[in-house]
């Protein structure tokens, strides 16, 4: 009673000051909400193909500026990703921390949220870190949450927290985090697209395609911009206007997509393009397994689902099509009695152990697609530097002199087959086994083996080859003929033992560590090079071959240079 | 390419997969579903049975395959025909006037290396239908079947089954593994059957059997 006779005893004009202050600070603490009661946005269609541009249009207070989030409805958790090495990685550095795989946000106030600089990126460290393999590139570097303005920390869409904000800056600076989740290909090599903004009032590579028009009197926008194009069909994504959620919108399949190489791209294009691999391989006899990985990198453009690195996909695919050439020679050596076993078996042994526990753990936690794009265009500039010798008139000389000793060691073994002395002659004898080296015969001739050497050499190699997912013939043959001084006819079973054992090590520890093939891609690319292998002979007696080995020479270095990014054009 | 370029061939083989193709690939797919699937899932055999079994199938057919192509004849024709064509150029050897000798022996050496390099790609086209491309479309198919998601609806997880903690840390077999036990396992059994019966066969009730006639 007292209190209200206390008000009633309130000088009027006080009364109605007070009254004032109360609507004024209640009008505030609405006004402070970033309006978002007072946002209303339409996105232009229900459902946009992947790839095209999409239009959202409404209306935000008037005075306000506008941050529009498009981003994937679902969230993604470091411990959804079902490849194992990316699962520890992203865990390890993120905990539980759930975010948007694709996230952009288009804003008239980009410089609040990221600074356009020139940083260093391609080999920042390691032993190529100099010029042109560390470049400068500008990128919209993107501040970290204590950098951006607390009012603005709530137009972010579903992004609310400090960890959040810098997982998202993980997937779209750093090429693990990029070619892992974000998988959007980063502008002339630098960072993925994240705070965008008008291309007219910031013209920056990144802003291409983005077009917003805000009217600061009335608060009427429309915003224009193409998010990434191979986002999965049937994806949600969310538009959120000034931190409130406006809506959703399906994306529609642009194509046919590939569901574990996450792109869009006709089967028929890769089957053609496989041709002409195929072609191209029967010709040279050589870089098959390089192409292939080239092929799938470039022109495919394999990501790998969410959640894997996209070089864990490109390696098994490229593994599974590289078991294809051995099996069906290794049976005829094996009949022919060709293998000088102790040292095929201590080499396949060595090869199957490094294939098998040490080149996919270490590839998978090492090698991801930056390194192992970079190190792949260095194994092209080795391969094109051989191939470019192999055109040479007097390496050519000599390789028909090396084929006339071989077919001579093959019409002996016919002739020894024919006389039913294979069995005798196939025989490989030693007197006192060491594990070091000793003396072996076979097939008429004495060889010093050394088991332990082929079993250390098969370790390394085996590591590399799976690492890199190849083969990996074009490192044994010049291990045993000019590190081990083991001659052709010998070298080849063993080489094509250890191609074998590379295939089936890689494989099997891919596939328990969750990475597996796209089936449909690998059976297009197959068959496609099946069609290709089989017309390439029919065709080349019409082609130069010395034209068509430096051709392929050249093919080898310009992805040597594209994946070394050695021409700022390339990058 | 250029893009301007690209486009309309994307567009015609985007076309030709997804109107002519796609139909087809989706027929036979359901068909296989109805054929083999339905009746194994019908007989009580769990996803995993179901890819085994298939794994099986898949070692049978390249099997057949590898028979109806007679690879193993193609490579025996084409030793003799090597062996023939290689008696011709030491016949060529012979041969005094070096000019001719020259020659003859360049147009010989290159027939044989267009002999080889067509056994080769023959050879491979063989090796990837029997193999590969059996296997890739069967398992493309079954991860089309047995997705992720269904998966997880039927056995809780991504797995078709899961294992208990074991040494090598594998969480479960997955389809690609399930069907390559089974696919390996169809050639570990025929291989056991051909020892057997040769066993059998020298075996003194194998020669029996070959005396009187009866070796079916």
């Amino acid at each position: 009673m007292g209190k209200l006779r206390y008000q009633t005893r309130m000088p009027g004009n006080l009364f109605l000051a007070f009254t004032a202050l109360l609507a004024f600070v209640l009008c505030l603490s609405i006004g402070a909400n970033a309006s978002s009661s007072q946002v209303v946005a339409k996105i232009e269609k229900p459902a946009y193909k992947s790839g095209n541009p999409i239009t959202i249009t409404g209306k935000i207070q008037p005075g306000q500026d506008l941050y529009v989030v498009v981003c994937t409805n679902k969230l993604f958790r470091p411990s959804d990703a079902p490849g194992s090495e990316e699962r520890a990685k992203l865990t390890k550095l993120f905990g539980d921390t759930a975010i948007p795989p694709i996230y952009y946000l288009v804003t008239t106030q980009p410089d609040k949220f990221a600074t356009p600089e020139q940083v260093y990126k391609g080999q920042t460290k390691g032993p190529f870190a100099f010029p042109p393999f560390k470049f400068a590139v500008r990128v919209n570097k993107i501040k970290k949450w204590n950098q951006i303005p607390d009012d603005l920390k709530g137009v972010l869409g579903p992004i609310t927290t400090q960890r959040q904000w810098a997982f998202l800056r993980y997937t779209h600076e750093n090429k693990f985090g990029i070619n892992t989740i974000t998988k959007e290909k980063p502008i002339g090599g630098g960072n993925a697209r994240m705070i965008l903004t008008d291309y007219n009032k910031q013209p920056e590579a990144w802003n291409k395609g983005v077009h917003i028009t805000l009217d600061k009197k009335t608060g009427e926008f429309k915003v224009t911009l193409t998010p990434y194009k191979n986002i999965a069909p049937n994806t949600t994504m969310a538009v959120y206007v000034n931190g409130q959620k406006v809506g959703t919108y399906k994306v529609l399949k642009a194509g046919f997509f590939f569901k574990t190489a996450n792109t869009y791209i006709s089967p028929l294009v890769v089957f053609l393009g496989a041709f002409l691999i195929g072609v191209l391989f029967v010709i040279m006899g050589a870089a098959g397994g390089l192409f292939t990985a080239a092929f799938q990198i470039t022109v495919i453009g394999t990501r790998g689902p969410i959640g894997i690195n996209a070089a864990n996909t490109v390696k098994p695919t490229n593994l599974f099509l590289t078991l294809c050439s051995p099996i069906s020679g290794l049976i005829n050596y094996f009949k022919d009695k060709r293998f000088a076993w102790p040292l095929a078996l201590f080499f396949a042994l060595g090869i199957f152990l490094g294939a098998f526990f040490l080149g996919p753990t270490l590839s998978a936690k090492y090698l991801p697609m930056k390194a192992y794009k970079f190190y792949l265009g260095i194994l092209c500039l080795l391969i094109g530097i051989k191939l470019f010798h192999e055109s040479l008139p007097s390496t050519i000389e000599k390789k028909k002199a090396l084929k006339a000793i071989v077919q001579k060691f093959n019409k002996a073994i016919e002739e020894a087959k024919k006389t039913g002395k294979a069995a005798e002659l196939g025989k490989v004898e030693f007197d006192k086994f060491n594990l070091i080296k000793f003396d072996m015969r076979f097939w008429g001739e004495t060889f010093i083996a050394r088991p332990l050497a082929m079993f250390i050499g098969g370790v390394l190699m085996g590591m590399i080859a799976a690492s890199f997912g190849v083969g990996g013939g074009f490192m044994f043959m010049p291990f045993m003929t000019s590190l081990m001084g083991y001659p052709m006819y010998l070298a080849v079973p063993i080489a094509l033992t250890g191609t074998f054992a590379t295939s089936v090590g890689g494989i099997a520890k891919y596939i328990l560590l969750g990475y597996s093939p796209d089936w449909l891609m690998a059976a297009c690319i197959a068959g496609g090079a099946i069609c290709g292998g089989m017309v390439g002979p029919r065709i080349q007696k019409r082609l130069p071959e010395i034209f068509l080995k430096r051709l392929l020479a050249l093919a080898l270095i310009i992805v040597f240079m594209k994946y070394t990014k050695l021409l700022w054009f390339m990058r | 390419m250029m893009p301007s370029l690209s486009a309309p061939i994307t567009d015609l083989l985007n076309w030709i997969w997804l109107h002519i193709l796609t139909p087809v690939a989706l027929a036979v797919g359901k068909g296989l579903e109805v054929i083999i699937l339905r009746p194994l899932s019908e007989a009580g055999l769990s996803p995993f049975g179901q890819v085994l079994v298939v794994g099986m199938l898949v070692g049978l057919l390249s099997m057949i395959i590898k028979r109806l192509l007679k690879t193993q004849e193609k490579e025996e024709a084409f030793r003799k025909l090597f062996e023939k064509k290689k008696e011709v150029e030491e016949g060529i050897r012979q041969i005094d006037d070096w000019k001719i000798k020259k020659v003859l022996y360049e147009t010989s050496d290159e027939d044989i290396d267009e002999e080889y390099n067509k056994f080769i790609s023959i050879k491979f086209a063989h090796f990837g239908l029997t193999y590969l491309l059996p296997i890739f479309l069967t398992l493309y198919w079954l991860s089309c079947v047995f997705s992720p998601e269904k998966l997880t609806e039927i056995t809780g997880s991504i797995f078709l089954l899961k294992l208990p903690q074991n040494p090598i840390h594998l969480p479960g077999l997955s389809v690609p593994l399930t069907f390559f036990i089974g696919y390996f396992s169809s050639y570990t059994i025929k291989k056991t059957i051909t020892i057997l019966s040769k066993k059998l066969k020298k075996s003194p009730i194998g020669d029996l059997k070959i005396a009187r006639g009866d070796t079916k």
